[in-house]
């Protein structure tokens, strides 16, 4: 009963931030796009953040709302070597070569870090669907430690992120979650396709290895990926049979 | 003249011949694009303005970033520009047309707001999809440090850079199978 209930909470939670990427700011008429999960550049509600590459500048700034224009609110030095950003509605993932660092962004002119969970050097972008985070690690070359692993961390406890499970891939990049199914491009080795609807216990529903795939959006039923193949849709419709719908260069 | 000599003093420090050990130092860029086994080349600048009517549907050769708006899929070629495609049907999606933005790194897109980089500055565009027409509504200065080499990696290796081919606005994976210069 307990599980049940549980899984119903998790499925509500899902729901409702799916709901919530579809358009972060609730206004008329308003809309915001969805990033794919290699952005350096996020916007949550009326504040854009932006990642300064290679070494460590976060800045934020706030929308005006009637005229689109900026105004700049702040700067924060990282020492870490910054590469992909996650908006939710009150926090800020950041993923870096060393691990993944947690903002609260909830008054979004300030940027006030809560707390980080560290990892071996890698590359990795971060997704979450409360309450957690799927972050993959990628051995960047010969010079970096050879790993290539997926982790999911509990975030329930938003001050002290867990790691609860680590998965070995491929060659992962980017990914991304709609409910109960968590993309992952392999890169070389393509897509793979997880049911999570345990999300702490991912099974491999498909996997897709003729295509190259670098980053992606699961959204509408629909899967955009972008690669060395320029992009390739698939549908999801059918979780058991998910399949391609067109390519283009 | 200083100009000239400014960029060779840049190119002098940052060059350097390869057949060092590219293991010496394990530190990573920031970028995780790039692959130390490969070797990269300059992009030069076609323009650095940015146009008021999209440019013609082209190519997708090194896709960056991945964004969808409304019915739309954006798709960053870093350095380069962005990619505009009409995917109401995402099982015959359309290329609309191109805005290129060089040095783009990223964006993000608001209310028919494009906020990205620009060389080293972050512009806000106003695009008008139906009219593919855009608009520079502001432009804040010296918001990136904009040098081109920042981003690689020590060790990488590269295609010698030729100034006199214009402004280099980001890299690319070459085919070249050998290369004299590393970052």
């Amino acid at each position: 009963m307990k599980k049940t209930l549980n899984l119903l909470l998790i499925l509500c939670l899902g729901v409702w931030i799916a709901a919530c990427n579809e358009n972060s700011d609730m206004g008329p008429n308003s809309s915001t796009g969805i990033n794919g999960s290699m952005a350096q550049f996020a916007i949550s509600s009326d504040y854009l953040f932006m990642l300064n590459p290679p070494m460590g500048k976060l800045s934020s700034y706030t929308i005006h709302q009637d005229n689109g224009t900026l105004e700049f609110n702040k700067s924060k030095n990282i020492s870490r070597e910054m590469e992909t950003l996650f908006p939710t509605e009150d926090y800020l993932f950041i993923g870096t070569s060393t691990g993944v660092l947690i903002y609260d962004i909830s008054a979004g002119n300030h940027l006030n870090k809560i707390s980080e969970f560290d990892h071996i050097r890698s590359c990795d972008p971060v997704v979450v669907q409360f309450p957690y985070a799927y972050s993959t690690l990628r051995a960047g070359n010969a010079c970096w430690n050879e790993v290539n692993q997926l982790d999911i961390i509990n975030l329930e406890d938003i001050q002290r992120p867990t790691l609860v499970k680590t998965i070995p891939l491929e060659n992962p990049h980017g990914l991304g979650i709609d409910n109960d199914l968590l993309f992952i491009c392999e890169g070389n080795w393509g897509l793979k396709v997880f049911d999570i609807s345990d999300p702490i216990d991912p099974v491999l529903l498909q996997s897709f290895q003729d295509i190259h795939a670098f980053d992606l959006i699961p959204h509408n039923q629909t899967l955009v990926i972008i690669g060395n193949d320029g992009i390739v849709q698939y549908s999801y419709r059918d979780q058991q049979n998910i399949k391609l719908i067109s390519q283009i260069q | 003249m200083k100009r000239l000599f400014f960029l060779l003093t840049i190119n002098l420090s940052l060059w350097s011949c390869i057949g060092d050990d590219c293991c010496v130092d394990p530190l990573p860029p920031g970028n995780t694009r790039f692959d130390l086994n490969k070797i990269y080349e300059p992009i030069y600048a076609e323009t650095t303005e940015i146009p008021t009517q999209l440019a013609k549907k082209r190519a997708i050769e090194s896709a960056g970033q991945v964004t969808i708006y409304q019915h739309y899929l954006m798709i960053a070629e870093s350095g380069i520009g962005i990619h505009i495609i009409n995917n109401e049907n995402p099982e015959n999606p359309q290329k609309i047309g191109f805005l290129p933005i060089a040095a783009i790194n990223g964006f993000s897109i608001k209310n028919d707001f494009i906020y990205a980089k620009h060389l080293s500055d972050l512009v806000v565009l106003k695009i008008n999809f139906e009219q593919s027409t855009v608009e520079e509504v502001q432009r804040l200065s010296d918001q990136f440090p904009h040098n081109v080499y920042d981003e690689l990696p020590p060790g990488l290796k590269i295609v010698c850079p030729d100034e006199s081919k214009g402004e280099i606005i980001g890299w690319k994976e070459s085919k070249a199978t050998s290369t004299k210069c590393k970052r």
